[in-house]
C-alpha cells in the first residue's frame, strides 16, 4: 500500500471518520471511500500489511523453538486471558492483545475472557471465517418469546446486503434451501468426507429436521473476477489461517476491504490512535470528531469530520461512548435511554460429543479443510422450543482419522510403537453446541470508577453470567449430541459439559450493548444503526445486536454496515447529517 | 514491544538470583512453584554454561536413552538421533507446569533405580531388550510400578512423540507432510498417501 495513506497530525475535517479496522471498520470505510468521501480510518494498534507482515506464515513447526506453543513467561505476563483462545499460539500470539497493557475488571464473583486484537485489520486477522446469514425466526426471536427488544429490521431490509458483501467477501456453501438458515451468494462448498457422508445420509432419516449442511465459510473456493481484482487466489487448504494468509483466500480487512478502499484515493489511516472519547458540540448536537492517545508516546490529538462511524468492536466500540460525558450525556454519549452498556452476550460453546466410526480405513482426505460440517439450530422458533427453557443452538464438527497426537496417549514401546504412529487411526466424528445467549440487561459493561489503563482511559468493569436458560441449554445439547452419535451408531460415544468452567467470552462472539430498537427509550440506534440521540453518529459492529441468534456473527457485522452507510450517504446527501 | 519482554524477564530473572543467593536454589525452586518463576529460575540453569535446562547430566543420558528405546532407529531416525531429549529438556522448562517438570524428573531416576537394581548398571548401558523390558513394566504396571508410576511415564512419553514428530525430518519424512496442499479432497484413497499426516492446523 503506498505509504501516503497513512496520517498523524491532522486539522482536516474528513467527510467520515471510522473508528476500527476490523470486519467492520473495514466495511464501513469500502463503502464510504466508494460513495466518495474522504475517509479517516482510525486504528489504535499498528500497521499490518497484507503479505509482508505475516512473518510465521508458511513456517513449519520445527521452526518454532517451542514448536508453537507459547512460553510460560511470556503466557504468565502478557497473555493470560489470551493464551484461553484456541487460535493462540506461538505463529498467532503477535495478533493478539497484550493482556499487560489491556486491563479490565470482572464483577467479583464473575468472569468474561475479553480477547483482543488490536492492529490493522483487527479481528478480521484471526476470525474463524464461519460466515451465516440470519433469517426471519431470528429477527423475530426477541418479540415471539418476550426475551429482550424487537429486532428494528427484519430480513427483507437486510438481504440485498448481505447479498452485497457476500460476492465481493466471497463466501463458500451450497443452496440448501433452509428456512432457518437462507442461503447466501455462494461460492463452491468444500467437501465431505465418506464417513461425513454417510452420517449426513443417517442423520437424515433419523433426525430429518435437523439436516446436516457443509459449513459456510468466507474462503475463496472459487474466486471470480471481483476476487482476482483484489489481489486474491483460490484456498489453498492448509487452515492456517491465523498467521495471515498471503493468498488472500479468506476475507479479511487486508486481503478484500482494505484494497478495495485504497484503490478510490479516498482513504487515509491513522494507525496507534487509541479513540480516548468522542468530540461533541452541544449546539449543534453533532459529533465534531474524535480525541485520541498515541499508541506509542500517549501524546493527544484530534480527529474530526462530518459523521463518525464506530466499529472499534462490541467492547470497544461501547467502552468509547460510555467515556465520551457531556453535560447532555452525563452516563456516555447518545444513552439517553440508559441501555448503552447492557444486554452483552455471546454464544455458549459449552457441550459436545464424539465418537469413533467404524469402516472406511482404506481412505484418507487431503488438505486441510478449514470449515466443519454444521447442523442448524433446529429449534428456531418457539414452537420448536423445549419445554425448560427457550431458543436453541447449532451443532458444528466433522469426521477425521486419529493421528500421532491421540496415539502418544497409547501403550507401546519400540519399533511396533513407532510403525503405528506413523499411520493413520480410526475415524473419529463429533458435533459441538454453539448455544444462544439471551439478552439480560443484568449482563452489562461499565466503566470502572478509578482504574484507568495507560493511555488514561476508564477500564471496563464487566459483569456478565450465564443465566439458567444457558445452563439448561448445554444440559440438553450434551444429552442431544450423544443421542445422535449413539442412534447413528458411533462407538465409543463420549459427551461432555463445560459450562461450569468457562464463562462467556471464549466465543469471541460478544454483542450487544448498543443495541438497536424502534424506541429511542430502550434502544441506543435505530434501524439504520444510527444513533437516535445524534444523527452523525453511527455503530455497525457487534455492540448493535439486539439479540445473539445461534448463527456466527460477522456476516451480519458486513451487512449491517454496508446497510448503514448506503443510508447515512443518503442522508448526507439530504442535508439531513 | 520486544525490548519490554526483556526487561521484565530480567527483572524476574534478577528476583529469582537474589533470592536463590538468600536461600539456596533448591529451596527457591520447592518455593516459587509459578510457573513463570520455575521458567526463569531454569534460565538461570542455562545461563551457567550449560545447554541443559532442567536435567543433570546423569539424568539427560537416560532420557536420550528412554527417547531412543520409545522411537527407535528403523529406516527413520531415532527420537535421540533427532535429539528430542534436547527438546524435552527445553520445552518442560520453557512451556510446561512444575508438576509435570517434577515428574519428569521422578520417573526418569525411577527408571535409573530400576535400571541399577535388577542389572546394577545405568539404563542407558542395558540391552535394548532389557530398556524395551523396564519401559513396558511401567505401562503395565508390573515392577512394582505403580499407577502413579503410569501416569508420570505416560506424560513424558507423550512430550516425547510430540518432540519427534515436530522435527523437520519426524513431521516432513517419517509422515506424510502437506505444507500447501493445494485445495480440499474429501476422500482419496489412504494407499496414495500411505501414512498419516504430519501436518496439522493446529498442534
Amino acid at each position: 500500500m503506498q505509504q501516503d495513506i497513512y496520517i498523524q497530525q491532522s486539522d482536516h475535517i474528513y467527510d467520515a471518520l471510522v473508528v476500527g479496522s476490523g470486519v467492520s471498520g473495514g466495511w464501513a470505510a469500502k463503502e464510504l471511500c466508494e460513495r466518495g468521501l474522504k475517509t479517516l480510518m482510525i486504528e489504535r494498534g499498528r500497521i499490518v500489511e497484507h503479505r509482508k507482515d505475516y512473518p510465521t506464515e508458511g513456517k513449519g513447526v520445527w521452526q518454532y523453538p517451542n514448536r508453537m506453543k507459547v512460553d510460560n513467561l511470556l503466557v504468565e505476563e502478557q497473555y493470560k486471558v489470551q493464551q484461553q483462545c484456541y487460535a493462540f499460539h506461538d505463529g498467532t500470539k503477535h495478533f493478539f492483545g497484550n493482556d499487560k497493557d489491556l486491563p479490565y475488571s470482572t464483577k467479583k464473583g464473575t468472569n468474561f475472557s475479553w480477547i483482543r486484537a488490536n492492529q490493522l485489520g483487527g479481528k478480521s486477522l484471526l476470525w474463524h471465517r464461519q460466515s451465516y446469514r440470519f433469517s426471519d425466526y431470528d429477527f423475530n426471536a426477541n418479540k415471539s418469546d418476550g426475551h429482550g427488544n424487537d429486532w428494528p429490521i427484519r430480513y427483507d431490509d437486510i438481504a440485498p446486503w448481505y447479498s452485497h458483501v457476500e460476492k465481493h467477501a466471497g463466501i463458500s456453501g451450497n443452496y440448501d434451501g433452509l428456512p432457518q438458515l437462507p442461503d447466501s451468494e455462494f461460492l463452491p462448498p468444500f467437501d465431505f468426507s465418506s464417513p461425513e457422508i454417510m452420517l449426513k445420509d443417517k442423520f437424515a432419516k433419523l433426525f430429518p429436521e435437523r439436516p446436516m449442511i457443509m459449513g459456510r465459510t468466507a474462503h475463496l473456493t472459487k474466486p471470480t473476477e471481483l476476487h482476482y481484482s483484489q489481489g486474491r487466489v483460490q484456498c489453498q487448504a492448509r487452515n492456517e489461517c491465523q498467521k495471515g494468509c498471503s493468498f488472500g483466500a479468506y476475507f479479511s480487512t487486508q486481503s478484500s476491504t482494505l484494497p478495495a478502499a485504497a484503490k478510490t484515493g479516498n482513504l487515509h489511516i491513522a494507525p496507534n490512535s487509541v479513540v480516548h472519547s468522542l468530540i461533541y458540540d452541544e449546539k449543534t448536537n453533532r459529533v465534531k470528531g474524535v480525541r485520541v492517545v498515541d499508541n506509542d508516546d500517549l501524546s493527544t490529538r484530534e480527529y474530526y469530520a462530518k459523521v463518525v462511524f464506530l466499529c472499534a468492536s462490541t467492547l470497544g466500540t461501547t467502552q468509547i461512548m460510555l467515556n465520551s460525558t457531556s453535560k447532555k450525556f452525563p452516563n456516555g454519549i447518545a444513552n439517553s435511554s440508559g441501555t448503552l452498556g447492557h444486554y452483552l452476550m455471546d454464544h455458549n460453546y459449552n457441550a459436545g460429543a464424539f465418537g469413533r466410526v467404524e469402516g472406511f480405513e482404506d481412505e484418507t482426505v487431503s488438505g486441510r479443510r478449514p470449515t466443519s460440517i454444521y447442523i442448524p439450530n433446529f429449534q428456531f422458533e418457539p414452537k420448536r422450543y423445549k419445554d425448560h427453557y427457550v431458543r436453541g443452538y447449532a451443532l458444528a464438527g466433522g469426521a477425521g482419522r486419529g493421528g500421532w497426537k491421540g496415539a502418544a496417549n497409547s501403550k507401546g514401546i519400540g519399533v511396533g510403537f513407532k510403525q503405528r504412529l506413523t499411520q493413520a487411526g480410526d475415524w473419529y466424528f463429533n458435533l459441538m453446541a454453539q448455544g444462544e445467549m439471551l439478552p439480560r440487561f443484568e449482563n452489562h459493561v461499565a466503566l470502572h470508577s478509578t482504574k484507568k489503563d495507560k493511555w488514561g482511559i476508564p477500564q471496563l468493569h464487566i459483569d456478565c453470567t450465564w443465566s439458567a436458560n444457558e445452563i439448561a441449554m448445554m444440559a440438553d445439547a450434551e444429552e442431544t449430541a450423544r443421542d445422535m452419535l449413539i442412534k447413528a451408531g458411533l462407538k465409543d460415544v463420549k459427551s461432555y459439559n463445560s459450562i461450569d468452567g468457562a464463562p462467556p467470552g471464549l466465543a469471541i462472539h460478544e454483542v450487544g450493548t448498543a443495541r438497536m430498537g424502534r424506541d429511542p427509550k430502550d434502544s441506543v440506534l435505530n434501524g439504520f444503526n444510527q444513533t437516535h440521540d445524534i444523527a452523525n453518529l453511527f455503530v455497525t459492529d457487534g455492540a448493535s445486536f439486539c439479540s445473539s441468534a445461534v448463527v456466527n456473527p460477522s456476516l451480519t457485522f458486513m451487512a449491517l454496515t454496508a446497510r448503514a452507510v448506503d443510508y447515512a450517504v443518503k442522508e448526507m446527501n439530504a442535508k439531513r447529517i | 514491544m520486544s525490548n519490554n519482554i526483556l526487561l521484565k524477564s530480567t527483572s524476574k530473572r534478577a528476583f529469582v538470583k537474589g533470592l536463590s543467593a538468600l536461600m539456596g536454589a533448591s529451596t527457591v525452586a520447592h518455593l516459587t512453584a509459578g510457573n513463570a518463576l520455575a521458567s526463569a529460575m531454569s534460565f538461570q540453569q542455562k545461563t551457567g554454561g550449560q545447554a541443559r535446562k532442567l536435567f543433570t547430566k546423569q539424568q539427560f543420558n537416560v532420557l536420550s536413552a528412554v527417547c531412543s528405546t520409545i522411537i527407535p532407529e528403523t529406516d527413520t531416525p531415532s527420537a535421540a538421533q533427532l535429539n528430542v531429549h534436547g527438546f524435552v529438556d527445553h520445552q518442560l522448562v520453557t512451556c510446561h507446569q512444575k508438576a509435570e517438570q517434577l515428574n519428569a524428573l521422578a520417573i526418569i531416576d525411577l527408571i535409573n533405580a530400576k535400571a541399577k537394581q535388577l542389572y546394577t548398571a545405568d539404563f542407558y548401558q542395558l540391552t535394548t531388550m532389557q530398556k524395551v523390558q523396564i519401559l513396558e513394566s511401567i505401562e503395565s504396571g508390573a515392577m512394582g510400578f505403580t499407577a502413579k508410576h503410569q501416569q508420570q511415564f505416560s506424560g513424558l512419553k507423550a512430550l516425547i512423540v510430540f518432540g519427534y514428530f515436530t522435527t523437520e525430518v519426524g513431521a516432513t519424512e517419517v509422515l506424510a507432510y502437506q505444507a500447501v496442499p493445494g485445495g480440499f479432497k474429501g476422500s482419496v484413497p489412504y494407499d496414495s498417501v500411505g501414512k498419516t499426516y504430519g501436518s496439522l492446523a493446529y498442534y
